[in-house]
């Protein structure tokens, strides 16, 4: 760890954090970065035009993606600059032209999953999506909602990742397993060991895997999530597994922070060769951190209220987190100075790299 | 300020069940005998209670009050019950096959959103303060109704951890009142005779024992010699039933359906205990307090659940249980609304539900209702004293009427402003 790299990574915060609306459990950019979406826990995905022009960056909203209900999970941008795909908690896949105007999606597959869709994604050479849920399958689809393939993987299936060629899959289950599979033969390659992850209590199963990201090169696999202490009120040490993919040797452990820290919940590669961290426990403890798998020490702390997910901006300048507002806890009923019930947001945090 | 709850909040000390022990076997019950007036019909058939305590606070949106596509909702799917019209979370689909068999109370609406005091405050009806410790339930029930002629404690409970007496729940009624536990559902300690004492030196040592108490019954208000008889007699009637215990006996299909977990083992238990004809059991599971990674707590806790509540109604319903059994199942308080920052949910006591279904009660409607939103009840909310009416009644109990005698204070046995919901009673 060089002065000079700690410098680089030392990131500022913009004045004050864009102000989602409602709650939102993902996010992520064009890749021209021009358009934020962002998946909400009321069946809409978000859309903001990104105003690059200012000094630091500011939103404007644009219709909302519909077509979706309940929680869209996860949502992610086609590197062709033109669609996106989303998915729900009742099981729906949808995409959407995101340019234009209209909110309504060009294609729909309703009960894509038998319930919760965690995660979607689209493999590097942007032809194909994956989709994997709680009914322990990953579906490959084609880009204009055709069904592919299928792979029962078996579990809660709660992340996943593509290898950097696309020739095979890195799925994690709230079961706290991890495997690889190959994507031609949707043939199981190895297994790797992230028990540590996972919980299973007398009372319920805690922690799994929550967090997943292969490196540029495909040399190594990271997951995270915790190593839970109870269930409940899930408490335990965020931390980080980093395996390499030829043997699926343990590399390196790392944790993150205390009890009450709780879940690494992103990660994000830097080209710099440092990985951009989220994490969120109690509420109001989160971290967002810069480390890489030879350091001990992180390059780069700072705390923030529960940090769900980290998105490097594609211009290189900045990054966004997707956190959630402070006092967002308390007993009983919690109104605002109407009278009315008050719900949570999702304060959109803008941190920049210097220079 | 910190809401989260501690650990030791949910936890029964060494030194509280030591505490109870003791006064299991010496403590007074405290003046006169309990008179309770009570109905002539109340004599005549066999009562029952199945009491099936969630304790943390179980979700109302996860499970009997969904609010799918909602601020709040969550992200799970409602689902159709065997009642039409009558949806739960997909998280229970077992359940929803025995609604015809329950009633759901949605508009539950209670004053405390702490566990320390909650758990207490619910499970004694909440009564206004007369400078008394109220009875829990079971303890009220024990009281009331007694061990009907079968020699086995009035009340038993079925719970995770350590087990006891636990006396602290019989408040005012005297230890005699309190809870016989079953920690782990495993029988108490050194309940079986000895090899090395033959039945007839058993039969000695009793007849010893009974002199003994005689003796201490001159010189003991009579309440005191009573409880301290009553506890012998229950282990001496336990250790003839030890095979109660003994789940290996039980057909392995039944293990099988409800569940190779705790819950469920403990809910099979309590079954056997009801067919032996326990008067009030108690089963208590732990773990729900999700103010962090609530649903998926939820998803791992609400299978364990639904699998062995449905199985044990199906079995009572079979067995034609249901006509005696009044079932509850219940926590001290909801989850809130709003989704912290941990995808938790808090305390939330103003608008949430309940369920219970067996002797007295309707069947196959849910009573009372939430906002869109699930904020607030809307139209007649009820607290713990309205359902504490509500089931003494369904147990043949008129509770407006019927009064604890405490040393000669009059005591009502539920909240004398509230009363029972009529919706709800057969």
């Amino acid at each position: 760890m060089t002065p000079e790299l700690k410098a680089k990574f030392t990131l500022k915060p913009s004045k004050k954090p864009l102000d989602l609306p409602q709650q939102f459990v993902s996010a992520c950019f064009s890749p021209t970065g021009v358009f934020l979406l962002a998946g909400s826990m009321e069946g809409t995905v978000g859309r903001w035009n990104v105003l690059l022009e200012k000094p630091e960056p500011e939103l404007a909203e644009k219709p909302a993606l519909t077509g979706l209900t309940s929680w869209v999970s996860t949502c992610v941008c086609l590197p062709d600059g033109k669609l996106a795909a989303g998915a729900d908690s009742f099981g729906n896949l949808a995409c959407w032209s995101y340019c234009d105007d209209g909110g309504e999606p060009v294609w729909k597959v309703a009960n894509a999953h038998d319930g919760w869709i965690r995660e979607v994604i689209v493999s590097p050479d942007g032809q194909k999506l994956a989709t994997c849920g709680r009914d322990g399958r990953v579906v490959f689809w084609s880009t204009d909602g055709q069904l592919q393939a299928e792979i029962k993987v078996g579990g809660d299936l709660s992340v996943m990742r593509f290898a950097p060629d696309g020739k095979s899959l890195f799925v994690g289950s709230l079961e706290g397993k991890v495997s690889q599979w190959d994507v031609a033969s949707s043939a199981k390659v190895r297994d790797f060991d992230a028990g540590v992850l996972f919980k299973p209590d007398r009372l319920q199963d805690v922690g799994g895997i929550r967090s997943m990201a292969v490196s540029p090169d495909g040399a190594m696999l990271l997951v995270g999530g915790t190593q839970p202490v109870n269930g409940g009120n899930v408490q335990g040490k965020p931390t980080a597994l980093a395996f390499e993919v030829a043997t699926g040797e343990l590399k390196k452990k790392k944790e993150f922070g205390e009890t009450g820290d709780v879940y690494v919940t992103d990660f994000e590669w830097h080209p710099d060769g440092c990985w951009l961290i989220s994490t969120s426990g109690n509420p109001g403890q989160g971290k967002f951190l810069c480390w890489r798998v030879e350091d001990e020490q992180p390059l780069f702390e700072t705390k923030l209220s529960n940090c769900h997910a980290v998105r490097p901006h594609p211009s290189g300048k900045w990054l966004a987190l997707l956190t959630t507002n402070a006092n967002s806890n308390g007993n009983g009923k919690v109104v605002d100075k109407d009278g009315q019930y008050r719900g949570n947001s999702s304060p959109l945090v803008v941190m920049t790299f210097p220079g | 300020m910190n809401h989260l709850c501690k650990p030791w909040e949910h936890r029964l000390s060494r030194r509280a069940w030591l505490g109870g022990m003791s006064a299991a076997g010496t403590a007074v019950a405290g003046g006169l005998p309990f008179e309770a007036v009570l109905g002539d019909e109340l004599a005549k058939a066999k009562k029952q209670v199945l009491f099936v305590w969630i304790d943390g606070g179980m979700s109302q949106y996860e499970s009997w009050d969904p609010k799918i596509n909602s601020q709040f909702g969550g992200p799970f799917r409602a689902i159709q019950t065997s009642v039409s019209g009558i949806e739960v979370c997909e998280l229970m689909p077992r359940t929803a096959k025995i609604m015809q068999h329950l009633c759901v109370v949605r508009g539950m609406c209670t004053q405390d959103n702490s566990h320390s005091a909650g758990v207490p405050r619910i499970q004694r009806g909440d009564p206004k303060n007369r400078g008394v410790t109220y009875p829990f339930f079971g303890s009220a029930v024990a009281k009331l109704i007694g061990n009907q002629g079968t020699g086995l404690p009035a009340y038993v409970s079925v719970k995770p951890g350590s087990s006891g007496f636990i006396y602290q729940d019989a408040g005012f009624l005297g230890p005699q009142f309190g809870a016989v536990a079953f920690g782990d559902g495993k029988p108490p300690e050194n309940m079986a005779r000895p090899e090395s004492v033959s039945e007839a030196d058993e039969e000695l040592r009793q007849s010893l024992r009974i002199k003994a108490d005689e003796r201490y019954r001159l010189r003991r208000r009579p309440g005191s010699a009573e409880a301290n008889g009553y506890v012998f007699e229950s282990a001496r009637e336990l250790m003839r039933q030890q095979s109660l215990f003994d789940l290996s006996k039980v057909d392995p299909r039944d293990r099988e359906r409800y569940g190779n977990h705790e819950f469920g083992r403990h809910m099979l238990l309590a079954r056997r205990m009801l067919e032996t004809g326990i008067t009030f059991v108690k089963v208590t599971n732990y773990g729900w307090d999700t103010h962090g990674d609530n649903f998926n707590g939820h998803a791992s806790l609400m299978p364990r659940y639904d699998q062995a509540f449905a199985s044990m109604v199906e079995d009572l319903h079979e067995r034609g249980m249901l006509d005696n059994v009044l079932v509850i199942t219940m926590s001290e308080f909801g989850r809130t609304p709003r989704i912290n920052g941990h995808v938790g949910r808090d305390h939330f006591p103003e608008a949430w539900s309940l369920a219970m279904t067996g002797r007295g009660v309707k069947r196959g409607l849910t009573v009372g209702k939430t906002n869109a939103k699930g904020t607030a009840v809307e139209g007649d909310a009820y607290d713990i004293g309205h359902m504490f009416h509500t089931w003494f009644s369904a147990l043949g109990i008129e509770s407006a009427k019927v009064q604890y005698d405490n040393h000669g204070q009059p005591l009502p046995i539920a909240h004398e402003e509230m009363h029972a919901v009529k919706e709800v009673l057969a």
